[in-house]
């Protein structure tokens, strides 16, 4: 199966949180009332009951005009994924349709992967001991229906598709889109090997609480690629070592043993009975 | 035979907190290389699950810091003098480690004078200074904090594999090797015998001696 994307325009979502409610009633979490933001946004950010929702950025312009920018926030399905390379226990796998998908039995709720998601997405839910996010709706995609959030979306600002398909509307999207936003762009195709999340954004990253260029810490690969391995071996080698030395060692008393033997005309042991 | 003279070594409280730490952190090895590699993975049921040996990991670190604390309040004066020891690195102690090959496969051989410490006694010392703190703060980073600087991540990893590696070491000279095993009676009952003291401590042999004859 070739890898799957969500194509989310911004510069058509109306911000109506459709795919929020839809999201919820498909995977069954039950709603969650939050206290007042200061915005227009409905919570103050993901949780482990919900997986994806509309944030509200807003910018005071030089001249003290409002302006106002919203995203569908959701977990990316990253092709270089950072919550995946931190997972201890094996929790997080790659399927064939690009999906990062979690699996219950194996996570035991750490909080590794919050700490090397670029976009903030994994919440543990420390009661369960389980850490929750958007599931690509897999159990859906997999048995080719599009993801709830997409299906309930009116003015078609998230599109499912392959990844090159979702990739090739981007770039028709965005020619209209620079119609009316000219600073508009295309963010996910490159990031971190490609996103399973091609956004249309009628402005720059920062506007819409993305990292411009989004990246994996070095701590990371220090960790999973150099630290453990090389620990592994180093270990390995002070076991070997000594294993060999213990080894040695009991041959060289053995020797010990046998001299004296000769020289005394007796065992070890004899000679403490009569000394 | 039975008539060893014997040699005060190590005090209960350092004892103690010698045996504390090392339990702990044999526990907290073990518990901890669960997360780090797949090698221990048989050991899980032991600890019910993998959460559950989590939270073992974190009970046994608080053991691990008592044993830290414990001495350093009780008996700070011998801490100190271990550590004025350990980081004063002599000739004596460069010449030790010339031999320490041939004492590491169990051959017996004429070894430098030494003082209360010999070098490779002090250089497991210094490994396992530098691990048990660097373990303690990157672990509390873990433990405590909601977003942990990510160094701590692979610090914690690189001094437990250091610290391990130095251990096992230490364990075998401890235990297994035929010319040092005598060494571990200063950390069971307390005493060495004065015999062990002269062949492997001379420094610290004829320092003693010479006091006492010097007091009036
Ligand atoms: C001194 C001996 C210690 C050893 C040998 C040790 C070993 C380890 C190892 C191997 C890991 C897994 C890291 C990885 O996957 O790369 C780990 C994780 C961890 N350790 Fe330690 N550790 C020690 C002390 C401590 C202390 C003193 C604390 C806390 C005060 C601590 C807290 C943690 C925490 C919070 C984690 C993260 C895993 C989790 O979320 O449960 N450790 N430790
Ligand atoms: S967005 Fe975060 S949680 Fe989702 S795949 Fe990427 S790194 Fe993992
Ligand atoms: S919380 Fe679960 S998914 Fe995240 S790193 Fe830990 S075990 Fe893996
Ligand atoms: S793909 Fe499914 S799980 Fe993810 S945000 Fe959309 S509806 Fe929710």
């Amino acid at each position: 199966m070739s890898r799957m994307a969500r194509l989310i325009d911004i510069t058509r979502c109306t911000a109506c949180r459709g795919c929020q409610v839809s999201c919820k009633r498909w995977n069954q979490l039950a709603g969650e009332i939050g206290a007042f933001t200061g915005s227009y946004q409905s919570h103050d950010d993901l949780s482990p009951g919900r997986w994806t929702m509309i944030k509200f950025y807003e910018e005071k312009k030089p001249g003290g005009e409002m302006a106002w920018h919203f995203r569908k926030a959701t977990c990316m399905h990253c092709a270089d994924a950072g919550c995946l390379k931190a997972c201890p226990n094996e929790a997080l796998v790659r399927e064939e349709n690009g999906t990062i998908r979690r699996i219950e039995e194996n996570c035991i709720g750490c909080g590794h992967c919050v700490q090397f998601c670029p976009f903030d997405i994994p919440k543990v839910d420390e009661v369960a001991q389980k850490m929750k996010k958007c599931t690509f709706c897999y159990d859906r995609i997999s048995n080719d229906r599009e993801p709830a959030c997409a299906k309930t979306c009116v003015p078609r600002a998230i599109v499912y598709g392959t990844w090159d398909e979702m990739a090739a509307l981007a770039d028709e999207r965005l020619a209209q889109a620079k119609k009316l936003y000219p600073d508009s762009r295309i963010y996910g195709k490159d990031e971190l090997g490609g996103l399973g999340v091609i956004y249309i954004l009628p402005d720059s990253p920062a506007k819409y609480g993305l990292p411009e260029d989004p990246s994996l810490p070095f701590t990371l690969g220090l960790w999973k690629d150099v630290v453990h391995p090389f620990g592994k071996g180093l270990i390995g080698a002070s076991l070997a070592a000594t294993g060999l030395a213990f080894i040695i060692s009991r041959r060289n008393a053995m020797k010990l043993k046998e001299s004296a033997k000769l020289e005394e005309g007796g065992y070890d042991d004899e000679q403490q009975k009569n000394g | 035979m039975s008539s060893k003279r014997m040699v005060k070594r190590f005090s209960a409280a350092v004892r103690v907190s010698h045996w504390l730490y090392a339990a702990s952190f044999i526990t907290l090895a073990v518990t901890g290389y669960l997360q780090f590699g797949s090698a221990l993975d048989w050991m899980i049921p032991l600890f019910g699950s993998l959460e559950g040996a989590m939270v073992v990991h974190r009970v046994a670190a608080v053991f691990l810091i008592i044993a830290v604390v414990l001495p350093l309040l009780m008996r700070p004066r011998e801490v100190s003098a271990w550590l004025s020891e350990v980081f004063n690195f002599s000739r004596a102690d460069a010449d030790f480690l010339k031999s320490f090959p041939a004492k590491f496969v169990g051959v017996k051989k004429e070894i430098p004078p030494q003082g209360f410490y010999n070098g490779g006694e002090k250089i497991n010392s210094l490994i396992q200074i530098i691990c048990g703190a660097g373990l303690i703060i990157s672990g509390l980073f873990l433990w405590l904090s909601a977003a942990p600087p990510t160094i701590m991540y692979p610090l914690h990893a690189l001094l437990m594999a250091i610290g391990v590696a130095s251990a096992i070491g230490h364990i075998y000279l401890a235990l297994l090797n035929p010319v040092s095993n005598e060494a571990i009676g200063g950390m069971i009952s307390g005493e060495i015998s004065e015999q062990y003291m002269k062949e492997n401590h001379g420094r610290w042999y004829e320092q003693t001696y010479k006091k006492r004859k010097g007091t009036p």
